[in-house]
This record gives C-alpha cells, sequence and structure tokens, in this order.
C-alpha cells in the first residue's frame, strides 16, 4: 500500500482550439478507487481516453506504475496493463458471447501475463452471462452488452480499470451486478482472478458515485476543481451547486416521467 | 440462429465425403472443355478466397488483389525459365506474392474507409500499367509463354484439386484459430479490438501477407495450366471478379468464394456462347440479389439448407 499506480501532471488536450481538458493533476494510489464526476462536455470520458492511450496527450505527463506511458499506442498501452471500458456499448456484434470474451482473453494469454489460460468460463459467469455464452453479441439487450463490456475489459487482466460511465442507461440488476463486480474486484481481501490495483471510473448517478471510492475527482469545464476523500469533496461549494441541479433535474424528470 | 453451431462433427465429414467423391469421379464424366472450366473455376475459387480472408474476415474492402495473382503469375513464368520445378515454382510464388502482400499492406494499412478502397484500386491500375509498359519483362499485352510441358488436362485438374482442397482446410485452421478471432475482431470492431491490446497494424499487414500469398498461388496455377501470362493478369477487373465472386457467394466463410467463383465462371462461359455480351448486366443483378436477398451470399444459402435437412436438433 502507499504506492503510487498512476500519477498524471498537468494533462491537457485541445481538440482544434476547444481546450477540453486544462492541467489535469491526478494521482492514484495502488489499491485504490477513484470516481469522477461533473456535468456532460466537463471532460470525464476525455481524461479516461487520453489515460487508456486512445486519444492523443496535447501536453503533460501520464506515469504508470513508473513508466511513463504518454506516447504510448492504445494497443501498446492496454498491454502494459490498462483497460477501458468505453462509454457506450463497444461489443464484437456478429460474435458470439463467447467469442467476444475468448478474444479478449487472448491478448493476456498471448503476452503470457498470467501463468495459466484465463478462463472465458468463469469470467462469464462472473458477470452473469454463462447462459448466454452462444448468443451473438448484437442480440444482447444494452445492460447484457455493458456487461460483456466489463467481461472483455476484465478478460484482459488489467492492473488498472478505466470504466467510463459503466452503468449509465443500464437497467438495475445489471447495474447492481456491474457495481457489485467492480467494488469487490477493487478491494484487496476479495480479489480473485480478476482482481484489480486499481480502478478510475466516470459516473452521473451521486449515489452510486459516494458509495465506494476512495476519492473522488469533480471535473467542471475541462478543470478539476476538487480531488479528495468523498466527505470533502461534498462539501466543496461548486460541487453541491452541481449536486443540486442534478436533484432537481431528476426531480423534473420524475414528474415528468408520472404525467405521461 | 446459430448456422454455425448446427455444423456438427458428423455432418462435416459426410459433407467431406460427398464433395471429394464428387469432385474426385468428376472427370470421368466430362468432355475436355468442362474439365478445363472446372480447374479454372477451382483456380479463381483459390483466388475469390485470398480475397475473402482479407475482406471478410479482416473487414478490408481491397481492390488491390490483381497484383497479388499478376506477380504470382510472373513468379512462375521465370521459375520455370530458371529451370525449377513445378512445387518449388509454386511455393517460389507464395512466398513473392506473399512480400508483395507485406509490402503493399504496410504501405496502406493506416488508410480507411472509401480512401482504402480508392487506393487499392489505383495501386492496382497502376501495376496493370507498369506490367503493360515493361515488355522486356512482361511481354505486355501479347504476354508471354510459359515453357512447361503440361502433363494432361486431367492430371492438371487433379493437381488443382489438391492444391484448392489444401488451401481450403489451411484456411479452415486460420479462421478457427485465436489468429482467425482477432481477424474478426478487427472486422466487427476496429476500435475495441485496439483498446483490448491488438495492434491494428500488426494484423492487417499479416492478413494482407497472407491474402497475397494465397493470390499469386492462384496466379501461378492460372498461368501454369493456361500456359500463359500477360499484363492483363494484372488488370484491375480482376480485383473486381474477387470481390464480386465473394460477396456472391457469401463473404466471410472459406467455401463461398469457390461457390461464387464457380456460378460465374460457368455463367459467363455459358452466356458468352449464347449471346455476347450480357454478362455484366446479369453480374449486376445476381449481385444485387445477393446482397439485398442473401447477404451471407450463395453458401449461406446452401448452408441453412443443408442445416435445416440433416439438423432440427441444430436450433
Amino acid at each position: 500500500m502507499g504506492e503510487t499506480l498512476l500519477e498524471v501532471r498537468g494533462l491537457s488536450k485541445r481538440y482544434d482550439g476547444f481546450r477540453a481538458l486544462k492541467k489535469v493533476d491526478l494521482s492514484l494510489q495502488t489499491g485504490h478507487v477513484k470516481g469522477i464526476m461533473g456535468p456532460n462536455g466537463a471532460g470525464k470520458s476525455t481524461l479516461l481516453r487520453l489515460l487508456a492511450g486512445e486519444l492523443e496527450v496535447t501536453s503533460g505527463s501520464v506515469v504508470f506504475a513508473g513508466r511513463a506511458v504518454r506516447e504510448l499506442s492504445v494497443d501498446r498501452t492496454s498491454n502494459l496493463g490498462i483497460s477501458y471500458m468505453p462509454q457506450r456499448p463497444s461489443v464484437f456484434p456478429a460474435l458470439t458471447v463467447e467469442e467476444n470474451v475468448r478474444g479478449a482473453a487472448q491478448t493476456s494469454l498471448i503476452l503470457n501475463r498470467t501463468e495459466d489460460e484465463p478462463s472465458v468460463k468463469t469470467l462469464l459467469d462472473l458477470v452473469g452471462l454463462g447462459k448466454r455464452a452462444r448468443v451473438r453479441a448484437v442480440e444482447l439487450p444494452f445492460g447484457e452488452k455493458r456487461l460483456l463490456d466489463l467481461a472483455m475489459a476484465l478478460a484482459t487482466k488489467p492492473r488498472l480499470l478505466l470504466a467510463d460511465e459503466p452503468t449509465a442507461g443500464v437497467d438495475r440488476g445489471s447495474a447492481e451486478t456491474i457495481l457489485g463486480l467492480l467494488r469487490d474486484l477493487s478491494s484487496p481481501d476479495s480479489r480473485g482472478d480478476f482482481g484489480l490495483e486499481g480502478l478510475i471510473f466516470t459516473e452521473h448517478d451521486r449515489e452510486v458515485l459516494f458509495e465506494f471510492p476512495d476519492e473522488i475527482g469533480f471535473l467542471h469545464a475541462g478543470e478539476l476543481i476538487v480531488e479528495d476523500v468523498p466527505e470533502q469533496v461534498k462539501r466543496h461549494e461548486l460541487v453541491r451547486n452541481y449536486l443540486a441541479d442534478q436533484r432537481n433535474f431528476e426531480d423534473f424528470k420524475g414528474d415528468g416521467g408520472k404525467d405521461a | 440462429m446459430q448456422t454455425e453451431a448446427s455444423w456438427n462433427l458428423g455432418k462435416l465429414l459426410t459433407v467431406l465425403v460427398v464433395v471429394l467423391t464428387g469432385f474426385g469421379v468428376l472427370p470421368l464424366f466430362l468432355g475436355r472443355f468442362q474439365v478445363v472450366l472446372v480447374t479454372e473455376a477451382l483456380i479463381l475459387g483459390v483466388y475469390a478466397l485470398s480475397f475473402d480472408l482479407i475482406f471478410g474476415y479482416a473487414g478490408m474492402l481491397s481492390f488491390g488483389q490483381s497484383i497479388f495473382f499478376g506477380v504470382g503469375a510472373y513468379t512462375i513464368l521465370y521459375s520455370f525459365k530458371g529451370g525449377l520445378g513445378l512445387a518449388v515454382s509454386l511455393l517460389l510464388a507464395v512466398f513473392v506474392a506473399g512480400i508483395f502482400g507485406l509490402l503493399v499492406g504496410s504501405a496502406i494499412v493506416r488508410i480507411k474507409g472509401a480512401k482504402f478502397f480508392l487506393v487499392t484500386l489505383v495501386g492496382s491500375i497502376l501495376f496493370y500499367l507498369l506490367a503493360l509498359d515493361n515488355r522486356w519483362l512482361t511481354g505486355g499485352s501479347d504476354g508471354m509463354v510459359v515453357p512447361t510441358v503440361f502433363p494432361g488436362l486431367v492430371e492438371n485438374y487433379y493437381l488443382v484439386l489438391g492444391v484448392s482442397l489444401t488451401t481450403i482446410l489451411f484456411a479452415l485452421i486460420l479462421v478457427k484459430s485465436p489468429l482467425g478471432l482477432v481477424l474478426k475482431m478487427i472486422r466487427d470492431n476496429e476500435r475495441r479490438a485496439g483498446l483490448l491490446g491488438y495492434s491494428l497494424k500488426k494484423y492487417k499487414v499479416m492478413t494482407f501477407t497472407i491474402g497475397g500469398g494465397i493470390a499469386g498461388l492462384a496466379g501461378g496455377l492460372y498461368a501454369y495450366t493456361s500456359g500463359f501470362v500477360s499484363a492483363g493478369f494484372f488488370h484491375w477487373t480482376r480485383s473486381a471478379d474477387a470481390v464480386v465472386w465473394t460477396i456472391l457467394g457469401g463473404a466471410g466463410t472459406v467455401v463461398g468464394p469457390f461457390v461464387g467463383a464457380a456460378l460465374l465462371t460457368v455463367v459467363r462461359d455459358t452466356l458468352s456462347a449464347v449471346m455476347g455480351n450480357i454478362y455484366p448486366v446479369v453480374v449486376g443483378a445476381l449481385l444485387v440479389l445477393a446482397v439485398v436477398v442473401f447477404p451471407r451470399g450463395v453458401f449461406g444459402l446452401l448452408e441453412r439448407a443443408v442445416g435445416n435437412w440433416k439438423g432440427g436438433s441444430g436450433g
């Protein structure tokens, strides 16, 4: 414990003059979970995609497990143990659920990061898709696609998982499975085969967000306004405003639902 | 709809025995002209399969396949001129065309979408023009005679049959292997394949190399059996042929390209004898039909029919 898994300094991203992320400093200790919140367009996905190597960094540094990874391509970053679960379902539609996971698990096998073959079946059972193994991914409902997304992200046996809104738009049952897994796999005492050394996830739902992360970061217009333990973050003025707005919005949405 | 899963071993063996026996005894029932036609169809099936690996499995719509067909054909010519035997010459054709696949693939692998299609088409045309202009090397449009002694039409047929079956077996093993799964992942969702740690560049270049080698094998066989090579082997319409045969026969299946190539070779020969220039119209109509009505190609239809006939248990 106490070791730094990820160290981000002055990370910025500019798209054609638009500054999506402004000099973000952020670090994650080994064994910790960090939640990232913020309004739409605050740069949450941009942050995760930069860390995953999917977007090119404009300036700043990213050090993962003592290694500078800023210049690495997305596949090399993944091979080093950073796995990104995209914001929207991203599966292999024409392949079966089993093939999706097997294909993802192959990478860790090819890399020889594990001694024995990561069991595809274990993973499928873990996310509750054991009975759906032979169904083509395109036929899965949204929630199960997200479960499959998670199974694939885990199949590479990552050290650090970056989950981008893992439960957004997902039915209650699947969301509970996803959150339960994320909590289990990131807790030091119940890691098992697919245990994580670190987890960063973005989330809209404040109840989920304040539930289990060790720290929370609040992004606003590309800036990391505050990064602290949940209790402290809750007290920050901008965060309070944001949460109040969100509550109002949800109440409004709720009423709309009743009327319809 | 799990067509593939319903193919159990017993069914596969039955089909294999029927096909092998059928093709084995075929020359006994055919005239000389028909034996030549079937031989040609098999070679073109190998050629279409080489394109299918690139398109149907790895998802790259390349119009450059004739480059490797031509390279393979001329490799055979010069290999024979250098006094090498048939087996060595065919292997050499695979090797040299494979190298061209590696080079062309490396040059274009980062290009995507419609641009990729255009660049490969232009590459195809470029190679044709080069072959046309460098008469000293290729004989231009008049071509050159391949210096070889034919053992006979039926012997050629069995040779081509053997090579075709070997290629099919190789392709089946390839697409069922972990590498085949990676190719299908790249075809289905490039982004996620990259996120999961696969180097798109590496696997695409690998596919181009393998596809190039197999196209070279087909070009070599074509040159050998027809006893003649010309710049026309490089013509871009030959690239288009592979595309049409594969889509019609069933892209993303190993046998589909053979079905497409055979079907259209027969249709072309029959039609040109009967009513001249109607062939392109018929092909166009068939292609539209394939894309709209049976997107898994003729082979997809056959597969489903056989599945229903034998299966029931399959589901």
